[in-house]
Protein backbone atom coordinates (compact mmCIF):
# COMPACT_ATOMS: atom_id res chain seq x y z
CA UNK A 1 0.00 0.00 0.00
CA UNK A 2 2.66 2.55 1.16
CA UNK A 3 4.72 1.66 -2.52
CA UNK A 4 0.88 2.61 -4.23
CA UNK A 5 0.95 5.68 -2.48
CA UNK A 6 4.93 6.33 -3.23
CA UNK A 7 4.47 5.54 -6.69
CA UNK A 8 1.13 7.60 -7.09
CA UNK A 9 3.26 10.73 -5.55
CA UNK A 10 5.68 10.04 -8.01
CA UNK A 11 3.80 10.20 -10.86
CA UNK A 12 1.56 13.27 -9.71
CA UNK A 13 5.34 15.11 -9.20
CA UNK A 14 7.03 14.22 -12.30
CA UNK A 15 3.86 15.72 -13.93
CA UNK A 16 3.37 18.63 -11.86
CA UNK A 17 7.14 19.41 -12.96
CA UNK A 18 6.47 18.78 -16.65
CA UNK A 19 3.74 21.09 -16.78
CA UNK A 20 5.49 23.45 -14.81
CA UNK A 21 8.25 23.86 -17.28
CA UNK A 22 6.08 24.06 -20.37
CA UNK A 23 3.68 26.47 -18.56
CA UNK A 24 7.21 28.73 -17.78
CA UNK A 25 8.64 27.68 -21.08
CA UNK A 26 5.65 29.14 -23.44
CA UNK A 27 5.21 32.28 -21.31
CA UNK A 28 3.27 31.62 -17.92
CA UNK A 29 4.24 33.81 -14.97
CA UNK A 30 5.21 31.99 -11.26
CA UNK A 31 2.22 33.37 -9.49
CA UNK A 32 0.08 31.31 -12.27
CA UNK A 33 2.37 28.29 -11.76
CA UNK A 34 2.01 28.82 -8.26
CA UNK A 35 -1.33 28.19 -8.46
CA UNK A 36 -1.32 25.82 -10.65
CA UNK A 37 0.24 23.36 -8.39
CA UNK A 38 -0.85 24.53 -5.88
CA UNK A 39 -4.80 23.43 -6.91
CA UNK A 40 -3.48 20.32 -8.79
CA UNK A 41 -1.56 18.91 -5.50
CA UNK A 42 -4.77 19.50 -3.28
CA UNK A 43 -7.01 16.80 -5.84
CA UNK A 44 -4.19 14.26 -5.27
CA UNK A 45 -4.03 15.12 -1.72
CA UNK A 46 -0.67 16.30 -1.79
CA UNK A 47 0.56 19.48 0.24
CA UNK A 48 2.65 21.88 -2.43
CA UNK A 49 5.79 22.79 0.00
CA UNK A 50 7.31 25.15 -2.17
CA UNK A 51 7.65 25.93 -6.17
CA UNK A 52 10.60 27.95 -6.62
CA UNK A 53 12.44 28.85 -10.46
CA UNK A 54 15.81 30.31 -10.38
CA UNK A 55 15.96 31.68 -14.13
CA UNK A 56 16.67 28.49 -15.62
CA UNK A 57 15.54 25.79 -13.55
CA UNK A 58 12.16 24.53 -11.99
CA UNK A 59 11.89 22.91 -8.46
CA UNK A 60 9.33 21.82 -6.59
CA UNK A 61 8.76 20.19 -2.88
CA UNK A 62 5.83 18.25 -2.33
CA UNK A 63 4.65 15.93 1.04
CA UNK A 64 2.15 13.60 0.97
CA UNK A 65 -0.55 12.42 3.54
CA UNK A 66 2.18 10.68 5.44
CA UNK A 67 4.22 14.05 5.67
CA UNK A 68 6.93 12.17 2.99
CA UNK A 69 8.71 14.35 1.36
CA UNK A 70 9.38 14.47 -2.38
CA UNK A 71 11.31 17.03 -4.79
CA UNK A 72 11.89 17.47 -8.09
CA UNK A 73 13.75 19.84 -10.11
CA UNK A 74 13.52 20.40 -14.16
CA UNK A 75 15.46 22.93 -16.45
CA UNK A 76 13.58 25.49 -18.40
CA UNK A 77 14.88 26.02 -21.83
CA UNK A 78 14.60 29.33 -23.37
CA UNK A 79 12.22 28.49 -26.78
CA UNK A 80 9.91 31.41 -27.16
CA UNK A 81 6.10 32.04 -26.17
CA UNK A 82 3.51 30.26 -27.37
CA UNK A 83 0.62 31.50 -25.73
CA UNK A 84 -2.19 29.09 -27.83
CA UNK A 85 -0.26 26.21 -26.21
CA UNK A 86 -0.63 27.91 -22.61
CA UNK A 87 -4.04 28.89 -23.13
CA UNK A 88 -4.44 25.16 -23.92
CA UNK A 89 -2.08 23.69 -20.72
CA UNK A 90 -4.62 26.69 -18.74
CA UNK A 91 -7.73 24.43 -19.96
CA UNK A 92 -5.62 21.17 -18.93
CA UNK A 93 -5.31 22.51 -15.13
CA UNK A 94 -8.72 23.37 -14.98
CA UNK A 95 -9.88 20.10 -16.42
CA UNK A 96 -7.69 17.67 -14.43
CA UNK A 97 -8.76 19.91 -11.26
CA UNK A 98 -12.48 19.26 -12.26
CA UNK A 99 -12.42 15.82 -13.05
CA UNK A 100 -9.46 14.32 -10.91
CA UNK A 101 -8.15 11.62 -13.74
CA UNK A 102 -5.84 8.99 -12.60
CA UNK A 103 -2.33 10.04 -12.19
CA UNK A 104 -1.07 7.14 -14.64
CA UNK A 105 -2.90 9.26 -17.41
CA UNK A 106 -2.16 12.76 -16.24
CA UNK A 107 1.57 12.97 -18.89
CA UNK A 108 -0.80 11.32 -21.68
CA UNK A 109 -3.02 14.15 -21.07
CA UNK A 110 -0.18 16.61 -21.35
CA UNK A 111 1.07 15.62 -23.96
CA UNK A 112 -1.86 15.56 -26.06
CA UNK A 113 -2.19 18.98 -24.88
CA UNK A 114 1.46 19.87 -26.28
CA UNK A 115 0.10 18.75 -29.73
CA UNK A 116 -1.13 22.10 -30.97
CA UNK A 117 -0.69 24.19 -34.56
CA UNK A 118 2.18 26.63 -34.47
CA UNK A 119 2.63 29.25 -37.16
CA UNK A 120 5.36 28.62 -40.04
CA UNK A 121 8.39 30.30 -39.83
CA UNK A 122 7.35 32.19 -42.74
CA UNK A 123 4.61 33.69 -41.27
CA UNK A 124 6.20 34.52 -37.76
CA UNK A 125 9.03 36.65 -39.52
CA UNK A 126 6.26 38.13 -41.22
CA UNK A 127 5.19 38.90 -37.65
CA UNK A 128 8.33 39.95 -36.53
CA UNK A 129 8.64 42.39 -39.92
CA UNK A 130 5.34 43.91 -39.76
CA UNK A 131 6.08 44.74 -35.89
CA UNK A 132 9.06 45.57 -36.16
CA UNK A 133 8.33 48.21 -38.93
CA UNK A 134 5.92 49.57 -37.11
CA UNK A 135 7.96 50.32 -34.37
CA UNK A 136 10.42 51.90 -37.04
CA UNK A 137 7.96 54.45 -37.71
CA UNK A 138 6.89 55.16 -33.91
CA UNK A 139 10.56 55.54 -33.46
CA UNK A 140 10.74 58.19 -36.32
CA UNK A 141 12.15 55.86 -39.03
CA UNK A 142 11.33 57.31 -43.10
CA UNK A 143 10.42 54.93 -45.38
CA UNK A 144 14.20 53.98 -46.40
CA UNK A 145 14.91 53.25 -43.00
CA UNK A 146 12.07 50.82 -42.71
CA UNK A 147 13.34 48.96 -45.51
CA UNK A 148 16.63 48.45 -44.01
CA UNK A 149 14.96 47.78 -40.40
CA UNK A 150 12.75 44.73 -42.59
CA UNK A 151 16.49 43.52 -44.42
CA UNK A 152 17.91 43.72 -40.95
CA UNK A 153 14.52 41.69 -39.17
CA UNK A 154 15.27 39.02 -41.53
CA UNK A 155 18.85 38.65 -40.92
CA UNK A 156 17.96 38.51 -37.18
CA UNK A 157 15.45 36.05 -37.35
CA UNK A 158 18.00 33.56 -39.24
CA UNK A 159 20.67 34.28 -36.72
CA UNK A 160 18.64 33.39 -33.94
CA UNK A 161 17.49 30.51 -35.31
CA UNK A 162 20.75 29.48 -36.12
CA UNK A 163 22.10 29.92 -32.13
CA UNK A 164 18.89 28.34 -31.22
CA UNK A 165 18.84 25.30 -33.16
CA UNK A 166 22.67 25.35 -32.34
CA UNK A 167 21.46 25.33 -28.51
CA UNK A 168 24.45 28.29 -27.88
CA UNK A 169 23.88 30.57 -25.31
CA UNK A 170 21.95 33.42 -26.31
CA UNK A 171 24.27 35.85 -24.38
CA UNK A 172 26.42 34.96 -27.89
CA UNK A 173 23.74 35.26 -30.27
CA UNK A 174 22.67 38.54 -29.18
CA UNK A 175 26.42 39.84 -29.13
CA UNK A 176 26.63 38.41 -33.23
CA UNK A 177 22.99 39.78 -33.76
CA UNK A 178 23.86 43.38 -32.39
CA UNK A 179 26.99 43.43 -34.09
CA UNK A 180 25.43 43.07 -37.41
CA UNK A 181 22.97 45.46 -36.66
CA UNK A 182 25.40 48.07 -36.68
CA UNK A 183 27.36 47.11 -39.31
CA UNK A 184 24.35 46.84 -41.13
CA UNK A 185 22.99 50.57 -40.12
CA UNK A 186 26.28 51.85 -40.34
CA UNK A 187 26.91 50.96 -44.15
CA UNK A 188 23.47 51.84 -45.03
CA UNK A 189 23.69 55.33 -43.61
CA UNK A 190 27.29 56.01 -44.94
CA UNK A 191 25.96 54.73 -48.76
CA UNK A 192 22.89 57.31 -47.67
CA UNK A 193 20.36 55.00 -48.12
CA UNK A 194 19.02 55.28 -44.33
CA UNK A 195 18.74 58.41 -42.78
CA UNK A 196 17.88 58.21 -39.24
CA UNK A 197 20.51 55.28 -37.83
CA UNK A 198 19.05 55.47 -34.19
CA UNK A 199 15.63 54.94 -35.15
CA UNK A 200 17.31 51.95 -37.35
CA UNK A 201 19.35 50.44 -34.15
CA UNK A 202 16.44 51.06 -31.36
CA UNK A 203 13.69 49.22 -33.96
CA UNK A 204 16.39 45.89 -34.21
CA UNK A 205 17.71 46.18 -30.55
CA UNK A 206 13.80 45.91 -29.71
CA UNK A 207 13.77 42.50 -31.16
CA UNK A 208 16.31 41.29 -28.97
CA UNK A 209 15.48 43.11 -25.80
CA UNK A 210 13.93 40.77 -23.83
CA UNK A 211 10.73 43.56 -22.67
CA UNK A 212 8.31 40.63 -21.56
CA UNK A 213 10.96 39.09 -19.25
CA UNK A 214 11.80 42.29 -17.59
CA UNK A 215 7.93 43.60 -17.16
CA UNK A 216 7.57 39.91 -15.28
CA UNK A 217 10.76 40.40 -13.60
CA UNK A 218 9.44 43.33 -11.89
CA UNK A 219 6.00 42.32 -11.63
CA UNK A 220 7.89 39.06 -9.61
CA UNK A 221 9.19 41.21 -7.68
CA UNK A 222 6.30 42.89 -6.52
CA UNK A 223 4.41 39.74 -5.88
CA UNK A 224 6.13 38.86 -3.54
CA UNK A 225 8.33 36.37 -5.50
CA UNK A 226 11.78 38.63 -5.08
CA UNK A 227 14.04 36.15 -5.35
CA UNK A 228 13.01 34.60 -8.69
CA UNK A 229 12.41 38.40 -9.48
CA UNK A 230 15.86 39.69 -8.85
CA UNK A 231 17.19 36.74 -10.71
CA UNK A 232 15.52 37.49 -13.78
CA UNK A 233 16.03 40.95 -13.84
CA UNK A 234 19.87 39.74 -13.48
CA UNK A 235 19.14 37.70 -16.60
CA UNK A 236 17.40 40.49 -18.56
CA UNK A 237 19.96 42.99 -17.92
CA UNK A 238 23.08 40.68 -18.63
CA UNK A 239 20.56 40.00 -21.97
CA UNK A 240 20.29 43.95 -22.83
CA UNK A 241 24.43 44.58 -22.02
CA UNK A 242 25.34 41.89 -24.67
CA UNK A 243 23.29 43.34 -27.14
CA UNK A 244 24.68 47.04 -26.55
CA UNK A 245 28.17 45.21 -26.49
CA UNK A 246 27.30 43.55 -29.85
CA UNK A 247 27.13 47.36 -31.12
CA UNK A 248 29.77 49.02 -29.17
CA UNK A 249 32.34 46.35 -31.01
CA UNK A 250 30.58 47.48 -34.59
CA UNK A 251 30.82 51.25 -33.72
CA UNK A 252 34.78 50.17 -32.50
CA UNK A 253 35.40 48.81 -36.18
CA UNK A 254 34.11 51.66 -37.95
CA UNK A 255 35.06 54.41 -35.32
CA UNK A 256 33.60 56.27 -32.62
CA UNK A 257 31.50 58.63 -34.42
CA UNK A 258 30.25 55.75 -36.85
CA UNK A 259 27.43 55.94 -34.49
CA UNK A 260 26.07 58.89 -33.14
CA UNK A 261 24.74 57.41 -30.38
CA UNK A 262 28.68 57.30 -28.98
CA UNK B 1 -4.12 65.17 -34.23
CA UNK B 2 -3.01 63.08 -37.58
CA UNK B 3 0.05 61.99 -35.95
CA UNK B 4 -1.80 60.83 -32.82
CA UNK B 5 -3.58 58.67 -35.48
CA UNK B 6 -0.48 57.48 -36.76
CA UNK B 7 0.61 56.14 -33.68
CA UNK B 8 -2.66 54.43 -32.73
CA UNK B 9 -2.69 52.44 -36.34
CA UNK B 10 1.01 51.74 -35.63
CA UNK B 11 0.25 50.28 -32.30
CA UNK B 12 -2.11 47.86 -33.54
CA UNK B 13 0.06 46.60 -36.55
CA UNK B 14 2.88 46.33 -33.98
CA UNK B 15 0.61 44.25 -31.09
CA UNK B 16 -0.87 42.30 -34.16
CA UNK B 17 2.85 41.48 -35.07
CA UNK B 18 3.96 40.51 -32.01
CA UNK B 19 0.44 38.48 -31.30
CA UNK B 20 1.81 36.23 -34.54
CA UNK B 21 5.10 35.94 -32.84
CA UNK B 22 3.54 34.85 -29.93
CA UNK B 23 1.73 32.45 -31.23
CA UNK B 24 -1.72 33.95 -31.05
CA UNK B 25 -4.37 31.88 -32.44
CA UNK B 26 -5.63 33.37 -36.40
CA UNK B 27 -9.31 34.45 -35.22
CA UNK B 28 -7.83 36.44 -31.86
CA UNK B 29 -4.93 37.71 -33.70
CA UNK B 30 -7.36 40.79 -34.08
CA UNK B 31 -8.71 41.08 -30.90
CA UNK B 32 -4.60 41.69 -30.05
CA UNK B 33 -4.39 44.47 -32.44
CA UNK B 34 -7.23 45.48 -30.89
CA UNK B 35 -5.57 45.97 -27.62
CA UNK B 36 -2.41 47.49 -28.95
CA UNK B 37 -4.45 50.05 -30.29
CA UNK B 38 -6.83 51.02 -27.18
CA UNK B 39 -3.70 50.60 -24.96
CA UNK B 40 -1.82 53.76 -27.38
CA UNK B 41 -4.80 55.54 -27.37
CA UNK B 42 -5.13 55.74 -23.45
CA UNK B 43 -1.37 56.57 -23.22
CA UNK B 44 -1.85 59.25 -25.44
CA UNK B 45 -4.69 60.66 -23.50
CA UNK B 46 -2.83 60.04 -20.10
CA UNK B 47 0.27 61.73 -21.11
CA UNK B 48 -1.70 64.77 -22.18
CA UNK B 49 -2.85 65.61 -18.65
CA UNK B 50 -0.35 63.57 -16.52
CA UNK B 51 2.91 64.98 -16.07
CA UNK B 52 4.33 61.59 -14.05
CA UNK B 53 5.75 58.90 -15.95
CA UNK B 54 4.92 56.66 -13.12
CA UNK B 55 1.27 57.73 -13.07
CA UNK B 56 0.39 57.46 -16.75
CA UNK B 57 1.99 54.43 -17.37
CA UNK B 58 0.40 52.54 -14.58
CA UNK B 59 -3.52 53.81 -15.49
CA UNK B 60 -2.62 52.64 -19.52
CA UNK B 61 -0.96 49.54 -18.58
CA UNK B 62 -4.32 49.07 -16.11
CA UNK B 63 -6.24 49.61 -19.17
CA UNK B 64 -4.64 47.13 -21.15
CA UNK B 65 -4.85 44.20 -18.17
CA UNK B 66 -8.15 45.32 -18.08
CA UNK B 67 -8.85 44.53 -21.54
CA UNK B 68 -7.10 41.94 -21.44
CA UNK B 69 -9.04 40.51 -18.59
CA UNK B 70 -12.26 41.16 -20.51
CA UNK B 71 -11.40 39.91 -23.71
CA UNK B 72 -9.78 36.56 -22.20
CA UNK B 73 -13.00 35.90 -20.43
CA UNK B 74 -15.14 36.17 -22.91
CA UNK B 75 -12.99 33.66 -24.64
CA UNK B 76 -12.44 31.33 -22.01
CA UNK B 77 -8.61 31.61 -22.24
CA UNK B 78 -6.01 32.86 -19.60
CA UNK B 79 -5.26 36.95 -19.15
CA UNK B 80 -1.98 36.40 -20.14
CA UNK B 81 -3.09 35.40 -23.28
CA UNK B 82 -4.28 38.74 -24.60
CA UNK B 83 -1.57 40.87 -22.21
CA UNK B 84 1.47 40.37 -23.83
CA UNK B 85 0.84 41.69 -27.01
CA UNK B 86 -1.75 43.97 -25.42
CA UNK B 87 1.52 45.39 -23.13
CA UNK B 88 3.73 45.90 -26.74
CA UNK B 89 3.34 49.61 -26.67
CA UNK B 90 4.27 50.40 -22.78
CA UNK B 91 7.61 48.33 -23.17
CA UNK B 92 10.10 50.85 -22.40
CA UNK B 93 12.50 49.30 -24.60
CA UNK B 94 14.12 52.28 -26.05
CA UNK B 95 14.78 53.50 -22.71
CA UNK B 96 16.93 50.51 -21.06
CA UNK B 97 18.63 50.11 -24.17
CA UNK B 98 19.44 53.76 -23.66
CA UNK B 99 20.26 53.67 -20.01
CA UNK B 100 22.57 50.02 -20.98
CA UNK B 101 24.46 52.22 -23.36
CA UNK B 102 25.26 55.25 -20.92
CA UNK B 103 26.58 52.00 -18.80
CA UNK B 104 28.81 50.92 -20.97
CA UNK B 105 30.23 54.41 -22.38
CA UNK B 106 30.53 55.78 -18.84
CA UNK B 107 27.68 58.36 -20.06
CA UNK B 108 26.55 59.24 -16.49
CA UNK B 109 23.68 61.71 -16.93
CA UNK B 110 22.61 59.70 -20.26
CA UNK B 111 22.97 56.24 -17.34
CA UNK B 112 21.49 58.32 -15.10
CA UNK B 113 18.28 60.07 -17.03
CA UNK B 114 17.41 56.77 -18.61
CA UNK B 115 17.70 54.68 -15.15
CA UNK B 116 15.44 56.65 -13.48
CA UNK B 117 12.65 56.92 -16.38
CA UNK B 118 12.80 53.20 -17.19
CA UNK B 119 12.16 52.18 -13.41
CA UNK B 120 9.90 54.63 -13.11
CA UNK B 121 7.66 53.27 -16.50
CA UNK B 122 8.58 49.43 -15.45
CA UNK B 123 7.43 49.94 -11.71
CA UNK B 124 4.56 51.83 -13.13
CA UNK B 125 3.96 48.71 -16.05
CA UNK B 126 3.76 46.11 -12.96
CA UNK B 127 1.63 47.83 -10.31
CA UNK B 128 -0.82 48.30 -13.11
CA UNK B 129 -1.24 45.01 -13.94
CA UNK B 130 -0.74 43.52 -10.64
CA UNK B 131 -3.68 45.80 -9.40
CA UNK B 132 -6.00 44.11 -12.11
CA UNK B 133 -5.15 41.26 -11.57
CA UNK B 134 -5.44 41.87 -8.15
CA UNK B 135 -9.07 42.78 -8.52
CA UNK B 136 -9.83 40.32 -10.50
CA UNK B 137 -8.62 37.20 -8.70
CA UNK B 138 -10.30 38.30 -5.82
CA UNK B 139 -13.93 38.30 -8.00
CA UNK B 140 -13.33 34.89 -9.90
CA UNK B 141 -12.32 33.43 -6.02
CA UNK B 142 -15.35 34.89 -4.96
CA UNK B 143 -17.68 33.36 -7.92
CA UNK B 144 -15.67 30.36 -7.73
CA UNK B 145 -16.31 29.97 -4.29
CA UNK B 146 -19.97 31.23 -4.31
CA UNK B 147 -20.39 28.38 -6.96
CA UNK B 148 -18.70 25.63 -5.24
CA UNK B 149 -19.81 26.65 -1.87
CA UNK B 150 -15.86 26.06 -0.58
CA UNK B 151 -14.25 28.93 1.16
CA UNK B 152 -10.73 27.20 1.28
CA UNK B 153 -10.29 28.19 -2.17
CA UNK B 154 -9.91 32.05 -0.74
CA UNK B 155 -6.35 31.30 0.36
CA UNK B 156 -5.48 31.04 -3.54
Amino acid sequence: MSNKTNNRTETVLNFLVCLCREMLENGANLERVNISVRRICRCYRLKAVSVFYGGSVISIGVTDEKENYYSRQESVPNTGIHLYKLGKLNLLVHEIINKNPKPDTLMDMLYETLMVKSYSNSIQLLGYIVAMISLGRIFGGSWTDLLVISFNTVVLYFITMFFSRAKLNRIISNVVAMMFCGFSAIIFTRVGIAKNISAIIITNAFYLIPGIPMVNAVRNIFCGNEMNGIIEMVKVLLEVITIVAGLYIASLLFGADALSLF
Amino acid sequence: MMGNIELVVLSVLASLGFAIVFQVEKKDLIFAGIGGGVTRIFYLLFLSFIPNRIVYVALSALIAALFAEIVSGIKHVPATYFMYPTMVPLIPGDLFYYMCVGLITRNTEMFKLNAIECTLALVGLSVGFVVCSFVSNIMRIRKLATIVGNAEDSEY
